[in-house]
């Protein structure tokens, strides 16, 4: 299978990771929704969002091996936390799409990819 | 702060921080970009050769390359080959003549140990030539510099980045401490609110790759760990020191050389050798070709695998043998698995020197390292900006600057901004520096050293603000025409290296016009700048609105935003 | 540490420059001392093979280094940073001269 597919998947699932944790948050999904949402709802994207944290590493451990997979993985938390920042700080309100939009493009490039 | 008074833990704590962080600020930066930098010192030393732009592979170069070596190296004991790879677009050859048993090899000035008998050569994979490159410091400096600075001796060199890298490590441990809400506060950036934004900023660089500084400091003491720390080696080792260090080499190389037969035979074809190594390794490929004793009977082939799978044994890498004249494989010495200390000490060494295998990993620690070098940047900034008077400086004859906080600002301006015009003037100098100069590659640091003195004498000139403008501009204009430089100086242009797929030197090009494009975007943001009047602290006649625009000023007159939100 | 608690203090610690020279000067100085020391305990203490007893100390010599810089600075009064140094240094070198083959080496 082509790494490529499956580096794509671990940045997406983190970037939706660090999405999620962000939106959680009082300050962040005021900025995004324009109102605070529910209690409930911010509690289950934390959850959502720590699972994503780890479900991120899996692609990039099968794609590149344990350690350089690892070290890869990290990076992708970097990218995937400035570029959520930089939305944050300029543009907050198309958060909303970018991350199910960007994490439904990569499971459609990890499933074109294994065929 | 005073240590005579009582204080808190966070107190001292940010104190240790502040002034970890400011004392040797100015060099770890240094460190930090040309070290980053120097992830991709083989590109970069291919963009200083515009000479190899030209060359490709046609899928020939080990055929090519044994021919070359068999009219140009006839005779010599062992022959390298280096294939064209992600990294090099080109053939690096060497061949080393039978030399005397004691010849060892000898330190030269200016990089690289000289090996009596050895010869070294580039060649272009498809036509099989030897191309003569232009003398060039090439990335090498660049790399060398980061770890053991430059016109001293390598030791002094080194205590000093392994001082400044133990301050780095104190600042890193201290900050994490010091602000523990950056965890909450994961990505607020709230820009245009003066010290507010700069914190931000040095707290979202710092934290949101953490583990890549924390990784990238400790072993970065741990490379240098046996010098800085001599009394655990002295300890186990008391009676020689140095056998330390053979202990650790003698690991896992110990196949007794084969020996020659003086019987001539011809070379096997490289063909189906090559084809096994790609069946055996289909993800990385064959990296290399050693040929032992070639033109003898007893001639060894070996072939290496490109690049390792795992860091933790330092990326090392598999090894083919091959009876030179059959073709037949003979059995390869098993590798020894790294025990744990082992293991984390290639893990983390293998990590600083990014021994990778595919690009993706190497734009990642890039990334990490840019980021890394923004945190100390604006940790530096920030400690002149968290000590500005809140009073706008419109008259800044009235409240004149305490010598300590000019001379941060100035070392500031000279270490971030004249830093980027040193290293530009690097590349400018490596394609105008006439070819035929002698001591070519001198020439080149000159031009990088010069450069960077000329930016601290024009930081002392200048007035603090315009200082930086200038220094920005200049800096973002000569990165951003470094492509076009390229293009005019016989180098591969954009348009020929991207349609060719000739990632290295198009990388160069794109990565210079990106950092002249941020360093332009910096140095807007400084234009823009008005100093932020807190309400209710200065004096009402100070304020913005009321006040006449000072040249500097004007252009922020214009900005979209209400000025006093402007910062 | 509550900052009103009443340390026992010596002239150094009322003159606020003296004291910052004097803890960079323990912190920088004798922190590197205390993980030297550190450095060759950790070698010749920790059950491993030579070349990875080296390598292991020369790491955990780097984060001793870290905590007593720390030390030096988070402490109330300098006597406290001196004697926290002392401490370490002297527990590091006894547990050398302990570990070290033969004893007493």
């Amino acid at each position: 299978m082509n790494p490529l597919a499956l580096d794509f998947l671990a940045f997406a699932l983190s970037f939706a990771a660090f999405s999620a944790i962000a939106l959680s948050t009082e300050r962040h999904s005021k900025q995004v929704f324009g109102r605070l949402p529910a209690l409930a709802a911010r509690h289950t994207l934390t959850v959502a969002g720590w699972l994503l944290l780890f479900a991120s590493l899996l692609p990039a451990l099968a794609a590149r091996g344990p350690s350089i997979g690892s070290l890869a993985w990290l990076g992708y938390l970097s990218l995937a936390s400035v570029a959520i920042g930089l939305m944050l700080s300029y543009r907050p309100r198309p958060l909303r799409f970018a991350a199910p939009a960007l994490l439904g493009l990569a499971v459609l490039a990890w499933g074109m990819a294994g065929h | 702060m005073r240590f005579d008074k009582p204080r808190t833990f966070r107190q001292s704590i940010s104190w240790v921080h502040t002034w970890a962080g400011l004392l040797l600020g100015w060099l770890l930066f240094a460190v930090f970009v040309t070290g980053t930098l120097s992830f991709f010192r083989n590109e970069i030393t291919l963009w200083m050769q515009p000479e190899l732009h030209r060359a490709h592979d046609d899928g020939h170069a080990a055929a090519n390359a044994l021919r070359t070596l068999e009219r140009v190296g006839s005779g010599a004991q062992q022959w390298t080959i280096s294939l064209p790879g992600p990294r090099s677009n080109v053939v690096n050859l060497s061949w080393r003549e039978a030399q005397p048993e004691q010849a060892q090899g000898s330190q030269s000035r200016g990089g690289g140990r000289q090996q009596p008998g050895l010869h070294r050569a580039v060649m272009d994979p498809a036509t099989g030539e030897l191309i003569e490159a232009r003398q060039t410091a090439g990335g090498n400096f660049l790399y060398r510099f980061h770890f053991e600075l430059y016109g001293m001796d390598r030791a002094w060199g080194r205590w000093i980045v392994g001082i400044a890298t133990m301050f780095m490590f104190v600042a890193l441990i201290t900050g994490v401490i010091v602000h523990r809400q950056i965890f909450r506060d994961f990505f607020t950036f709230r820009p245009a609110k003066g010290k507010r934004s700069w914190l931000d900023a040095h707290n979202a660089s710092g934290v949101l790759s953490l583990p890549f500084h924390l990784v990238i400091t400790f072993s970065g003491l741990m490379l240098l760990g046996s010098m800085l720390m001599p009394t655990a080696v002295s300890s186990a080792y008391p009676e020689d020191s140095a056998a330390y260090g053979r202990e650790l080499r003698g690991l896992g190389n110990a196949a007794p050389a084969p020996r020659a037969t003086g019987e001539a035979a011809p070379l096997t074809a490289i063909a189906p050798l090559l084809a096994e190594g790609e069946r055996r390794w289909p993800d990385a490929g064959v990296g290399s070709i050693v040929v032992t004793h070639p033109g003898d009977a007893g001639a060894i082939i070996e072939l290496r695998q490109a690049r390792g799978d795992s860091l933790a044994n330092r990326a090392a890498t598999e090894r083919l043998l091959f009876n030179g004249v059959s073709g037949k494989l003979l059995d390869a010495p098993p590798a020894a698995e790294p025990s744990t200390v082992r293991a984390i000490q290639n893990v983390l060494s293998a990590v600083h020197l990014g021994r990778f295998a595919s690009p993706l990993p190497r734009w990642l620690l890039f990334l990490s390292g840019v980021l890394g070098s923004l945190m100390v940047a604006s940790g530096l900034v920030l400690w002149v900006v968290s000590r500005a008077k809140d009073a706008p400086s419109a008259e800044p004859s009235l409240a004149p600057i305490p010598r300590g906080h000019r001379l941060v600002q100035v070392l500031n301006i000279a270490a971030v901004a004249g830093l980027m015009i040193a290293i530009a003037a690097y590349f400018w100098a490596n394609r105008l520096v006439p070819v035929e100069q002698a001591e070519r590659n001198l020439w080149e640091i000159r031009t990088f050293f010069s450069a960077w003195g000329l930016t601290l004498i024009h930081a002392l000139l200048r007035r603090h603000k315009r200082a930086w403008i200038e220094q920005l501009v200049a800096a973002g204009a000569l990165f951003a025409a470094l492509p076009l430089l390229n293009t005019f100086s016989g180098g591969a242009h954009l348009g020929h290296s991207l349609a060719s797929g000739q990632w290295q030197v198009a990388g160069f090009d794109l990565t210079a016009l990106a950092c002249g494009l941020l360093l332009f975007f910096a140095a807007r943001g400084v234009i823009r700048h008005v100093p932020r009047v807190r309400p209710g602290k200065a004096a009402p006649a100070a304020r913005p609105a009321t006040r006449s625009p000072r040249p500097a000023e004007a252009t922020a007159a214009q900005a979209p935003l209400p000025l006093p939100l402007r910062c | 540490m509550k900052p009103d608690t009443p340390y026992s203090t010596c002239f150094a610690d009322h003159r606020p420059s003296l004291n910052i020279t004097l803890r960079s000067v323990m912190a920088v100085f004798g922190g590197y001392g205390v993980a030297a020391l550190a450095a060759a305990a950790f070698t010749v203490g920790l059950p491993l093979p030579r070349t990875d007893a080296v390598m292991a100390a020369i790491m955990l010599a780097f984060l001793v280094y870290t905590v007593a810089v720390i030390w030096v600075f988070a402490t109330a009064t300098l006597l406290r940073s001196a004697a926290g140094l002392a401490i370490g240094a002297g527990a590091f070198a006894a547990w050398q001269w302990l570990a070290a083959p033969g004893g007493a080496a």
